[in-house]
């Protein structure tokens, strides 16, 4: 006997109902909104070589990936996201375009389950990529884009942060860290872990002013005062570079109305391998996981074999449906239902009934069974309760 | 005022973190009158405590159950959770180490997997992985020094206070992995929601670290 008949691997999960309509139209609300900014949607396959995923900036472990192998012996995995299948999309069947902006949505697989799903193994993934140029006002668009497509789909307090991996990079190589010296530093700044990095300070050899602003990283968050302290701290032309950099995103989002939406935290220092400009996060506090991640990632498409700059972020659809349970507002069936019963002989009336009830945008089920049961067998899944017969259609009152 | 929730380890290291908390401006309720209770509100209803098993305080500040939480350094290293580890609040101080009997790293068949009893199956491995042992992990959930004793592993990774249970088993320290003491995390979220509570509270408890000789 098969013990697991019944169960779901871990990290894996059945919707159903009002949460799948629900979750499905969050979907379309996303491809929606990304549509009318210029996005066009791209599908790929969920199965792909492991290839696609592992190099220098798009570098995923192997225990990251459900792997398979196909006849050949080829390594396949199950996509652990859509951004490197868009970056292989863009360097190959649409080599000659200078500029892409593609948008998709679908299932991606992470063994270790992807932070913003909430450690699911395999959630809906949604966003955009913009390949092709590098500028700010492309960057403020990306995030004004991702605070709409977060309105849309009904969510009501949220908070974007960005940030800028261009200051931590500047820092370090100012500092003439070792990119192994720069790792410890930088796992420690993600974990605002003050005094680990004041103990790495304290065995490196770097001028004090410098070691200061980076004992100050994980400080360095909040409003957009947060750029004039930083400026303060740092002359090296690198980091002024990225404080510049994101202060003309700032500037444009507050132009957009956008800038009560928007904090800034150079401490934000994830994936510094796969990103090399402006760096997003979305939080909201009915969840306390990012909800949202995304940046800027100039030298990905060049491992496909087309360099191109580029711009992204992405979202999982389980995590918006999980706030908008929190927030109280997941939106009622927007469909009526009704249980019809058609008396005998009456079937060929009923059939052109049934038609026009549905255009109407009823959901009518037909009921086969006791007469007797139907007002029961209508109450399990909310419906009305109806009979056809010689005198036409008769909704049953509630208890009848 | 939003509420702020704070994990607590049920236990001595828990009565600490109350006290240093309380000393901080934080109403604790009174934990002796807790009971079985594991849920308790102070009187103003601004903060809610608690009270979890140890290894777990990281699992509840990293899902935002919790918006901060009290924990030892073993269990973080343990749970490498995704949480910011914001202040080292100095007590429940002692050490991570791997004993065993004097001879049992001599004794050892140069061929054989290291045998090594522990609660820390994670800290264990990245240990030895960095210095290229190979070693057969024995997950125990408590009197890990039996596991020499009776013949279940070659050694023990533990932490390690006075070391009088080793001694009184005929063990030793034999290496140390790190020291070990109590910390502040957050929630990565709950630092920028509810940082108008949070913020000040860590200003408070650095303040009160200070002043402790």
């Amino acid at each position: 006997m098969n013990l697991k008949k019944n169960q779901l691997p871990a990290g894996m999960q059945d919707t159903l109902f009002g949460e799948q309509r629900a979750l499905r139209g969050i979907v379309q609300e996303g491809l929606t909104t990304f549509a009318a900014w210029g996005y066009d949607e791209v599908g790929t396959p969920n199965l792909e070589y492991m290839d696609v995923f592992t190099g220098d900036a798009g570098n995923y472990e192997q225990e990251q990936m459900f792997k398979l192998t196909d006849a050949t012996g080829s390594m396949l995995v199950l996509r652990p996201d859509l951004t490197l299948p868009m970056a292989r999309i863009a360097a190959s069947k649409c080599r000659e375009r200078d500029t892409l902006r593609l948008c998709y949505a679908g299932s991606a697989f992470r063994f270790d389950g992807w932070e913003p799903a909430g450690g699911l193994r395999e959630c809906t993934q949604l966003g955009v990529e913009w390949m092709g140029q590098t500028d700010p006002q492309v960057d403020a668009e990306l995030v004004a884009l991702a605070v709409t497509t977060l309105q849309n789909i009904g969510l009501t307090d949220f908070q974007m942060e960005i940030g800028q991996v261009e200051f931590f990079k500047g820092l370090m190589e100012e500092a003439g860290f070792s990119p192994r010296q720069a790792e410890q530093v930088r796992l420690q700044v993600e974990s605002k872990n003050a005094l680990a990095i004041e103990l790495l300070m304290q065995s490196a050899k770097a001028e004090a002013g410098l070691m200061n602003t980076i004992r100050e990283l994980p400080a360095l968050y909040g409003g957009v005062e947060v750029l004039d302290k930083a400026w303060e701290m740092s002359r090296n032309p690198r980091c002024r570079a990225a404080l510049n950099n994101i202060r003309s995103i700032w500037e444009i989002l507050d132009d957009f109305g956008l800038g009560g939406y928007v904090s800034v935290d150079l401490g934000m220092v994830n994936s510094l391998n796969y990103y090399t400009g402006m760096i997003m996060r979305g939080i909201s506090r009915h969840v306390g996981y990012p909800i949202l991640t995304g940046g800027r990632y100039d030298t990905l498409s060049g491992e496909f074999g087309k360099p191109m700059p580029a711009t992204g972020f992405a979202f999982a659809a389980e995590t918006m449906l999980r706030i908008l349970r929190n927030q109280g507002t997941l939106p009622a069936p927007a469909r009526k239902r009704m249980l019809l019963y058609v008396l005998p002989g009456c079937r060929k009336e009923a059939f052109a009934a049934l038609h026009s009830l549905r255009d109407e945008g009823i959901q009518v089920e037909q009921y086969y069974g006791d007469v007797a049961q139907l007002a029961a067998c209508a109450a399990q899944t909310g419906a009305r309760a109806a009979v056809f017969g010689g005198q036409g259609l008769t909704v049953l009152e509630e208890g009848e | 005022m939003e509420q702020l929730t704070i994990a607590l380890a049920k236990g001595r290291l828990g009565e600490k973190a109350l006290a240093l908390l309380e000393r901080c401006g934080v109403d604790g309720p009174a934990l002796e009158e807790a009971g079985r209770k594991l849920g308790l509100q102070d009187r103003s209803g601004d903060t809610r405590f608690i009270l979890v098993k140890p290894s777990d305080v990281p699992t509840y500040v990293e899902r935002g159950v919790a918006d901060i939480g009290i924990v030892g350094k073993d269990t973080l290293m343990e749970m490498s959770s995704p949480v910011y580890e914001m202040l080292d609040l100095g007590f429940g101080g002692c050490r991570l180490c791997i004993a065993g009997p004097q001879d049992a790293l001599s004794k050892q068949e140069p061929s054989a997997n290291l045998r090594v009893a522990t609660k820390y199956p994670n800290v264990a491995r990245a240990y030895y992985g960095a210095r290229g042992v190979h070693i057969d992990i024995i997950k125990l959930n408590g009197s890990v020094e039996l596991g020499p004793l009776v013949g279940l592993s070659d050694v023990i990774l533990d932490i390690v206070e006075s070391g009088r249970t080793l001694k009184e088993n005929g063990m030793d320290v034999l290496e140390e992995v790190c020291q070990i003491s109590a910390r502040l995390i957050v929630n990565r979220v709950s630092l920028k929601t509810k940082g108008r509570r949070i913020k000040p509270l860590i200003e408070e408890m650095k303040k009160a670290l200070e002043d402790t000789p």
